[in-house]
Order: C-alpha cells, then structure tokens, then sequence
C-alpha cells in the first residue's frame, strides 16, 4: 500500500473559512455603506455653498476612494476563498451562482422596497408600510417568475450534504413557527402580548433556519 | 459513522477538493463525511467505493461486531 509523504498541510493547505469571508463581507459592507454614505452627506452639504473649497472635493475624494476599497476588500476576499476552497466542480458552481444570483435579485427588491415605501409624510416602515400597487405586483412578479425558478434551480444542483443541511434547518424552523405563532397568538388572547405580526414570524422563522442550515453547512 | 476516506485520499495524495471533484460533490460534503458529520447516501457510498476500488465496508465502519 502507498503511504504518502506529505504532510496535513499538504494535502489540505489551509484555506479561508465561509465564517471569515462571511466576518470580511460584514465589515466591507459596513465600511462601504458609511463611507458612501459619509460622501453623500458632505455632497448634499457642499452643493448647498456657491463655491466649494479644494479641501472639501479632496475630503468627498477620500471617501468616495474608501468606498471603492471597501468593494476592493470584498472582491478580493471572496476570490481568495473560491481559490483557497476550490477548484468547485461544475454542479457547485451551478448551485454558488445561482445563489448568489438569487441573493443579489433580493438584494435589488429589498432596496427597491425601502425606496418605494419611503414616503416623506409618513414614518419610515420597511416592513409594513404602503407599498404602490404597481411596485408590488412588480415584486410579487419577480418572485415567482425568477426567484422561484432560481431556486428550483439550486435545489437540481446542490449535493446531498447541503440538501440535508437545508432539511434539518428547515424542520427546526418549521418546529419553531409552530411553538411561537400559537403561543404568541394565545398571549395575544390572553391580553398580555400585542397583535400577532406575521412578517415578524415570518423572519425570525428564516432567521433559524439559516443558522441551522449555517451550522450544518459550515461548522 | 467511522471511516477510512481521509487516509485512502491521504494515500493518494489527493485534497479534499480533488476527491470532491472527482464525486462530484462539494469540498464541505468531503469533510463533513470524512468527520462522521454525515453518513452519505448509499449512491454515494458506492460512487466512493467504485473510486477506491474498494468494498463499501472496507471503507466505511458501522461499530458492528459480529459473534
């Protein structure tokens, strides 16, 4: 039998985590959406002024050259993981892409959401505030035609380990919604909780089931 | 469930990602299998032993001992 030479490393170099690219995503985010917010602010400030002073376009360049490095920081961080992790085979690139895919359609709707439900005389309500008719079936719309057949999709692609991982995070979710709705709905009864809010469920229902999925997955 | 796979792919000189390829799953499956995080399917238990020209028992280890 063939005893091999190499070392742990070797065999396995060391490779970045899905929990430190997940740390390094937060914290470009976090940067890119101060620092371009940061921009925007000195922007709406100096357009008020008939003349801007040089150090205020060099102040506005710094942080609109943080915001492009924040972006820098995570392109790189995300190719360092696929290198340090792959090669992926065909089927999990499939699957890798279709969720980012499905991830950034989200993303859009979220931010499409929040700047369609920002009306300037009501408060602020991201979650349930009157939404335009036409923007909603226009969300209603994308979900079903590209967010369903996306995910159809992903679940054609990904391997056993992951499918288990999805199922077992998805009876522990499905074990919590059915303790929380009924208890919340009977506190709500019994006068000592307010009104049932069904999207709040609804998250902290998605938020379990991506932790175990994560747990599963990753851990 | 024990097994054998990191010491067979270990023989080989292959990674984790080189075995994933070659079972055409993901580089997680590979350590969560080779961890006894998760006892694969018995398609897959096959495809394994196919490419290690090997018994599924000889790989895989249930604790049974037999009288």
């Amino acid at each position: 039998m063939m005893v091999s030479n190499m070392t742990d490393d070797q065999i396995d170099p060391p490779a970045m985590s899905l929990g430190t690219l997940a740390m390094r995503m937060f914290g470009a985010t976090v940067a890119a959406v101060f620092f371009s917010g940061a921009a925007a602010g000195l922007i709406g400030a100096l357009g008020k002024e008939e003349q801007v002073k040089p150090i205020g376009w060099v102040i506005m360049g710094v942080f609109a050259a943080l915001t492009l490095a924040a972006f820098w920081f995570a392109w790189v961080s995300a190719r360092r993981y696929y290198r340090e992790n792959g090669p992926l085979t065909p089927r999990a690139r499939r699957a890798t892409i279709s969720a980012i895919a499905a991830s950034g359609i989200g993303l859009v709707m979220g931010m499409w959401m929040s700047v369609a439900g920002d009306v300037h005389s009501q408060p602020f309500d991201v979650a349930a505030g009157p939404l335009q008719p036409s923007v909603a079936a226009a969300l209603i719309a994308v979900i079903v035609l590209v967010i369903a057949p996306i995910t159809w999709f992903w679940h054609r692609n990904i391997d056993e380990h992951e499918e288990q991982s999805y199922r077992t995070g998805a009876l522990i979710a499905l074990y919590f919604y059915s303790a929380v709705a009924p208890i919340w709905w009977l506190g709500h009864r019994g006068g000592f909780l307010p009104a049932v809010d069904g999207m709040a469920i609804y998250l902290a229902t998605m938020a379990v089931w991506g932790v175990v999925w994560f747990r599963q997955r990753h851990l | 469930m024990n097994n054998r796979l990191r010491v067979l792919r270990a023989e080989r000189q292959w990674s984790q990602a080189d075995l994933a390829t070659k079972l055409d799953v993901s580089r997680q499956a590979v350590n969560a299998i080779e961890t006894g995080k998760h006892d694969p399917s018995l398609p897959l238990a096959f495809r394994i032993a196919r490419l290690f020209q090997l018994r599924i028992e000889e790989i895989f280890d249930d604790g049974f001992q037999h009288d």
